[in-house]
């Protein structure tokens, strides 16, 4: 398998999955949505051994990386942002739903700063800034 | 402002090798070589070392950096 079909492979697998969840939610069943996931999974990890050729190297690794720090500070702000405005707009109103995702959100946003933190820190003192 | 270059594509001639041939015997992917012979990505000491090993060549031969 050459790297183009397996790339094909992989989007396919992936639009499959995207079908199967929202099939899943638009008729409500949790099962379907975490067997769609699951059978997914599967299907991308037989893909991926059969595929025998390098596919992650230091240039991957380095682009991953980058793109993770951008996605990590656009959703911790956005959802932040989102969170203290639904809890703001709560306030007024009688809306207590509107307050619970406000609090959902900054709590999400909480959350990824911990990770964010913790791996941070872990890999830090992994790569020898430990003195 | 400093700038890498370097002279890939050229022992890549000499020695006749494709970019696929070279990534495989660097352990890395084809879009890499094709990167880092653009000098669009700095790669890292150990890459560069590879592939000084590969062409049988000095790092600074295949490597040069400009301030």
């Amino acid at each position: 398998m050459d790297y183009k079909r397996y790339q094909k492979v992989r989007t396919l697998i992936g639009l499959l999955i995207g079908v199967i969840v929202w099939e899943a939610v638009i008729v409500s069943n949790f099962y379907l949505a975490i067997s769609g996931i699951l059978i997914g999974m599967l299907f991308l990890f037989l893909v991926k051994n059969r595929f025998k050729k390098i596919i992650v190297d230091e240039r991957v690794i380095s682009v991953s990386g980058r793109a993770s720090q951008i996605t990590y500070s656009i959703a911790t702000i956005l959802l932040s942002l989102l969170g203290l405005f639904l809890i703001f707009i709560a306030m007024g109103s009688e809306n207590f739903y509107l307050k619970l995702l406000g609090e959902t959100f900054c709590y999400i946003a909480l959350l990824l700063i911990t990770i964010y933190s913790i791996s941070y820190h872990y890999f830090n003192k992994k790569y020898g800034a430990d003195e | 402002m400093a700038q890498m270059n370097n002279g890939i594509k050229v022992f890549r001639a000499e020695h006749n090798m494709t970019q696929e041939k070279l990534a495989s015997k660097c352990g890395v992917t084809r879009q890499t070589i094709i990167a880092v012979e653009k000098n669009k990505y700095i790669p890292s000491l150990e890459l560069a070392f590879k592939i000084a090993l590969v062409f049988k060549q000095p790092i600074e031969k295949i490597f040069n950096y400009k301030l």
